[in-house]
């Protein structure tokens, strides 16, 4: 077994919720206050600024300029290199901000409506009065469509259209989406302890249900054919080559314990993950080399530094390095070479 | 951070409900402004009611959803889940959450939001419903008649509450009150009754009563099971059953399996503690709606092995629900069967 040292061991005085890289090596945090600070492995944590607003997700541009706060009273996008505010809009709960590939425009859920920003904060379009508050969105490879999770399934929306959502009914309440690179498949996690399959040509809706908890998390790998989610004290992974997951038996990536709160696949090598579960451990795993409903053994496991539930793990784009940080604040980075 | 040092457990949720102009927020800025030093989150339908500096107070807007879990009557607050999952990760900064709903609320998607959500159920605890009812006009609303299939919210208000804050009696007359309080017993016997003036109820009997905890529910009031008698016109009521002896499990399973799966849309709450042959502990159990939590909690010891069991709801028949109990007394033949298998 291959334990890796961790360069600098820090606990921050937040409750970090989520993070994403910045320009240059250091990586935003968002924490449930609605603080927005950054940390590296050189500087540690800074805290850029007090949002005021319970945070929820955070978005960064891919040139890693420009933050998209989302919080439970609203939405804020923040100039990271100029520390400013660009502009901000409360009064509704905002689940998920996301930005499209070239970094031009931002999707904002906001409460049962999607918005859609530039990057100098010019709201270019409101649409959708979904049946619920939008709980999940994703940009599609067309860049032209976004994907939206709100009560009844999944909405697939036109960004430059006004035309009808296409939808993926489903009688739930969906938490979160995953879009498959291809653009061929939407899973959605659920409140009802499903994953809920659709293919986007057509009318197929899979079901995998029998989850023992909630499925917060769906995500695919880079290159499509895998995708992980938790809602177990395993982590479920579904073979999405060719025709797709009917009929095939997951892979299991077994004792993630209170379930696997953290899932980050690898930016480039298929089949290859980090999870994180409620105690604070985080192990890497090669899917490929599992069978099916057979629990596979990890390929690494990283040294833990908190027994606090992990919360976040964060690849850098090369893949040699990563983030982990935990509920309690803890955060270190391990080089994965 | 503080939170590594002291092992924070789940969080006390306290729901406060009751009809517009009941005295809800007065009651809610008497519990803020106490000098008990807790540190309270509010979840409440509109900024702006309450204005204490200390207090988070987050704002909802009811979402109610239906859930796909085989139960027909299963509801559950989005918002409440979006809400309170959100305050479970901010958990060091607070001691308490205060749940204030809007006039019309129906409590049973709250409560059930308690029982469905795991990550809620593992983080919080479900404390009591408490109901502030205005003395002096809350019997119009609960007399109202409702067009068929449309529920009178006051009415569930009080038939889901664990302790009734009878507000306002300065302004009612002695007859009134003496009316509204039958008229509460005759939908929740088991809810112990406040009068108060401006929500003046010393906290201590409204906050950590453990109303949804198994092991507290034998400290429950002696009214529990005070027999009533229907309001007029109204179908909603409770029905208490007290007998000593000793239940067959597997009869008694049987039946509140079916009880509550073909009637559980109508029984509101039920809860009871329960004397199983063959078991030295009491079965502690309590269900909202079809929603249901059991288990084997203290020792009886020397206590009188007394069945105590109560229902809330609608349509209700009191011979039906206790005959069909006491057809789940065991036998002679029951206990043998159930030693063998032991």
């Amino acid at each position: 077994m291959e334990t890796l040292e961790a360069i600098e061991l820090e606990k921050m005085p937040i409750s970090p919720v989520t993070m994403a890289y910045a320009k240059g090596d250091a990586a935003v945090i968002l924490d449930a206050d609605g603080g927005l600070g950054s940390w590296s492995p050189s500087i540690g944590y800074l805290k850029i600024a007090d949002l005021d607003s319970g945070g929820t997700d955070l978005s960064v541009n891919p040139s890693g300029t420009v933050a998209a706060v989302a919080g439970s009273d609203g939405f804020v996008l923040y100039d990271l290199v100029n520390e400013e505010l660009i502009t901000e809009l409360r009064g509704q709960w905002s689940s998920s901000v996301a930005w499209n590939k070239d970094g031009s425009i931002v999707a904002v859920a906001f409460g049962k409506k999607v918005k859609l920003y530039t990057i100098d904060g010019t709201c270019i379009r409101t649409a959708g009065d979904f049946a619920s508050t939008v709980m999940d969105l994703s940009w599609l490879p067309d860049q032209e469509n976004i994907a939206v999770a709100s009560f009844g399934g999944v909405s697939i929306m036109s960004t430059v259209d006004d035309i009808e959502p296409i939808q993926k009914e489903f009688v739930g309440s969906l938490l979160c989406l995953a879009v498959s690179p291809a653009a061929d498949w939407i899973v959605s996690g659920n409140q009802d302890c499903s994953l809920q399959v659709f293919k986007i040509k057509d009318s197929t809706r899979l079901e995998m249900q029998g989850f023992p908890r909630k499925v917060t998390d769906a995500q695919f790998d880079s290159s499509g054919l895998w995708l992980a989610n938790n809602g177990a004290d395993e982590v479920t992974v579904w073979d999405f080559k060719g025709k797709g997951p009917k009929g095939r038996a997951p892979r299991i990536l077994p004792k993630h314990v209170y379930g696997g709160t953290a899932l980050a696949w690898h930016p480039t090598k298929a089949g290859v993950i980090a999870t994180g579960d409620g105690a604070g451990m985080v192990r890497i795993w090669d899917v490929a080399k599992g069978a099916p409903e057979k629990p596979m053994p990890p390929m690494k496991r990283i040294k833990s530094y908190s027994s606090s539930e992990v919360r976040f793990i964060l690849w850098d784009s090369t893949g040699n390095n990563l983030v982990v940080c935990h509920a309690d604040g803890a955060i270190y980075q391990e080089s994965i070479a | 951070m503080e939170q590594e040092e002291k092992a924070l457990g789940p969080i006390p949720v306290t729901v406060i409900t009751g009809f517009l102009g009941s005295g809800k927020t007065t009651l809610l800025n008497r519990i803020l402004t106490e000098n008990h030093g807790m540190r309270i989150a509010v979840i409440e339908n509109e900024f702006g009611e309450v204005g204490i500096d200390d207090a988070l107070v987050l704002s909802s807007e009811e979402e109610i959803f239906e859930m796909n879990n085989g139960c027909i009557c299963c509801t559950v607050r989005g918002d409440l889940i979006r809400i309170l999952g959100n305050l479970i990760k901010r958990r060091d900064k607070f001691d308490r959450i205060v749940i204030e709903t809007t006039g019309m609320a129906d409590p049973a998607p709250v409560a059930q939001t308690f029982f469905v959500d795991d990550e809620l159920r593992a983080a919080c605890k479900l404390d009591a419903i408490i109901t502030v009812v205005d003395a002096k006009h809350a019997l119009q609303h609960l007399l109202e008649v409702k067009e068929a299939g449309v529920e009178n919210e006051s009415v569930e208000q009080i038939a889901f509450a664990d302790r009734i804050v009878l507000n306002k009696t300065d302004i009612a007359t002695p007859q009134e009150q003496a009316d509204v309080i039958k008229a509460i017993k005759s939908l929740n016997a088991g809810a112990t009754i406040y009068p108060a003036v401006n929500a003046n109820v010393d906290l201590r009997e409204l906050l950590d009563i453990g109303a949804f905890d198994l092991q507290r529910i034998m400290d429950t009031d002696p009214a529990f099971l005070t027999d009533t008698e229907h309001m007029h016109d109204q179908s909603v009521t409770s029905v208490g059953i007290e007998v000593e002896g000793a239940l067959d499990i597997e009869k008694l399973n049987g039946w509140l399996g079916m009880l509550l799966g073909e009637k559980g849309t109508d029984i509101y709450r039920s809860k009871g503690i329960l004397s199983i042959a063959d078991s030295e502990e009491r079965y502690v159990f309590h269900a909202v709606h079809m929603l249901f939590n059991g288990e084997f909690t203290t020792k009886w010891e020397d206590a009188p092995r007394v069945n105590r069991m109560i229902f809330i709801g609608k349509n209700l028949d009191r011979k039906e629900l206790t005959d069909s109990f006491m057809a789940c007394m065991a036998t002679e033949n029951s206990k043998k069967k159930s030693k063998v298998k032991v």
